[in-house]
């Protein structure tokens, strides 16, 4: 499995209005990866979250998955999670009012199958899915050890912006994905909360779950990512090792801009 | 097991209550309350779990009264057992629920309200005119001469007959409710209700979940239309009108949107209250509206507390927010 390619695009674009938010993007993650997507706000990095996930139809070329590489690019939205790819927001979008438990296993709803009338009967089958869901999502909120189980009951708007951050990711989790996309994970954690949260992504890895990040905090992305890719403007500028693409000239121009010609 | 013992000592109280009321006008009250609260059970499936804003829930209502009078009546001809009709006006309500969701799937908040209260306009007109070219609603007559329920001997005629057995209804509508609160499709709705846009990308099927809930609360208003016709023993299309889907709306907000014990209490309320300030002859409706309005003031998520009236999560943003964002230059990120 390992050294497989998981997922490719190629050509990938995406408009709005006169705006390229994608501009032939070529991507490419293999099985085991963590890969960190860096780049300047508005650079097209959740916009390719936002299409390889259905929310957003690419305006032209193919996002392909998998080990028989399916095209993913005319699937709703649940479909290519029930393929075995869950994602984070970067404005989280948790379920506020469900408790979190419930946004777990909300997480798990692609990988349960009880119907309208198992659960209007609670049929043994039905009831028997509910607890092995129900053991599942104790076990998702258990790997941020006291950090969520005990809050388990609790609606998920009383969390902290941190442990909101880690239940987005429990969830995501829930719908076992072979690919996890996470849209800056440690946005808004403090430096202990942030080395914490990079033992988690690669306890997850562990699991041999292939995990794509856009991250702005630059030691999250030296310390876990194996590969990174610079984009700005919807065109990839720079992949490679960390070193290479932080010291790569397009990479510090986009960041810092360019020296003034005629100064 | 305290709980145990107040749902215990609740049920005697409800079988107990045709006992409990001076008269027989007040067993009628309480038999319409039984109605009502399925009603609102089921409006509280499509606007209270999966957070869709259905102003035109009384057609289904309609559609469920109606199919029963015809299949239990001498308008076509048929008299079928209360115990076959019923079902069947089930079904095809459910049916209407999926027919009449389908087309508002891609719309939400105001704009599937005000869809879905031209539905609600459109049954009604259907109704009405539905005695030309063919007569088959018989337009604003009504039918009439509908059978009773018949079970073993005995044939429904009373007040206090008709209370039990529209409590039996109302006790397993709220047992469907209460299952699927705690179900898999149930927290599929949740989901929707608070986030549509995370709720796909969490693997939800959103398109089926939505019609799932639209036949839902379409079948407990089947349920109701179908118990309606039969007490009523006659329908009319003014038994429908828009005003009817607000009274059960403001039943399951009155409660607490999405709480089943709020839904319940609601009902009950809005059923009561107006029947004991009839005492006040004109000033009923006034001292009625005044009750809401300071309800809304003083419990704006109901009294029960409900999950999502008045509610606006800042941190909720829509996806379109999200790639507007992207075309305003943000502030330059540094390593």
């Amino acid at each position: 499995m390992a050294g497989t390619i998981l997922l490719e695009t190629k050509n990938l674009s995406k408009r709005f209005g006169g705006l390229k938010a994608l501009d032939r993007f070529d991507f490419l993650v293999r099985h085991g990866e963590i890969v960190g997507l860096i780049g300047p706000n508005g650079s097209g990095k959740t916009t390719f979250f936002h299409v390889v996930t259905g929310i957003l139809k690419a305006a032209s070329g193919t996002v392909m998955f998998g080990e028989r590489r399916e095209v993913l690019t005319a699937l709703p939205p649940h479909r290519i999670t029930a393929l075995g790819i869950a994602r984070t927001f970067q404005r989280q979008r948790l379920f506020n009012q469900m408790t979190v438990l419930q946004n777990v296993l909300v997480g798990a709803h692609c990988r349960t199958c009880s119907g309208l009338f198992g659960s209007i009967l609670r049929t043994p089958a039905t009831r028997r899915e509910q607890k092995v869901v129900q053991e599942k999502a104790t076990r998702l909120l258990a790997l941020f050890g006291e950090r969520l189980l005990p809050r388990a009951q609790d609606p998920a708007w009383t969390l902290s912006y941190a442990n909101r951050r880690r239940l987005e990711i429990a969830r995501a989790l829930a719908a076992d994905p072979l690919l996890l996309l996470l849209d800056e994970p440690a946005a808004g954690m403090n430096p202990t909360e942030t080395r914490e949260l990079m033992r988690d992504i690669l306890s997850i890895r562990e699991q041999g779950i292939t995990i794509v990040l856009i991250e702005h905090d630059m030691t999250v992305v030296r310390g876990i990512c194996d590969q990174v890719v610079a984009l700005d403007h919807g065109i990839k500028i720079a992949e490679g090792s960390f070193e290479e693409v932080r010291n790569h000239p397009s990479v510090i121009e986009a960041y810092l801009g360019r020296r003034a010609k005629h100064a | 097991m305290s709980l145990w013992m107040q749902r215990t000592a609740l049920f005697l109280l409800t079988l107990a209550a045709p006992h409990l009321v001076p008269n027989d006008y007040w067993i009628g009250v309480l038999t319409r309350i039984c109605l009502y609260t399925t009603l609102a059970l089921g409006l509280n499936v499509v606007v209270g779990f999966a957070g869709l804003l259905d102003l035109g829930y009384v057609a289904f209502y309609g559609i469920g009264s109606y199919i029963y009078a015809f299949l239990a009546s001498p308008h076509f001809a048929l008299h079928l057992s209360f115990w076959v009709a019923l079902p069947l006006t089930v079904a095809i309500a459910a049916v209407s629920g999926i027919l009449l969701g389908a087309p508002t799937l891609r719309l939400r908040g105001d704009y599937l309200a005000i869809v879905t209260l031209g539905f609600g306009e459109i049954v009604y007109l259907l109704l009405i005119n539905g005695d030309r070219p063919v007569n088959i609603t018989n337009g604003v007559n009504g039918i009439l001469g509908i059978d009773p329920p018949r079970l073993g001997s005995l044939t429904f005629s009373r007040n206090h007959e008709y209370y039990y057995l529209f409590l039996a209804f109302l006790l397993l509508a709220l047992l469907i409710s209460t299952r699927l609160a705690h179900s898999r499709i149930g927290w599929a709705w949740q989901a929707i209700r608070e986030d549509e846009v995370a709720a796909r990308v969490m693997g939800i099927n959103t398109t089926k979940a939505k019609l799932q809930a639209f036949a839902v609360g379409a079948s407990f208003a089947g349920i109701g239309g179908g118990l309606l016709a039969s007490w009523q023993r006659s329908v009319f299309p003014d038994n429908f009108l828009f005003y009817e889907s607000i009274n059960i709306l403001a039943m399951v907000i009155l409660g607490g949107v999405g709480n089943l014990a709020g839904v319940v209490v609601g009902a009950t309320l809005l059923v009561a209250l107006p029947e004991i300030f009839r005492g006040f002859h004109r000033y009923r409706m006034l001292a009625y509206g005044l009750m809401l309005i300071v309800l809304m003031i003083f419990r704006p998520r109901g009294l029960f507390e409900g999950n999502r009236v008045g509610r606006r999560e800042p941190e909720t943003s829509t996806l379109e927010e999200e790639t507007l964002s992207l075309v305003e230059p943000g502030p330059p990120v540094g390593q």
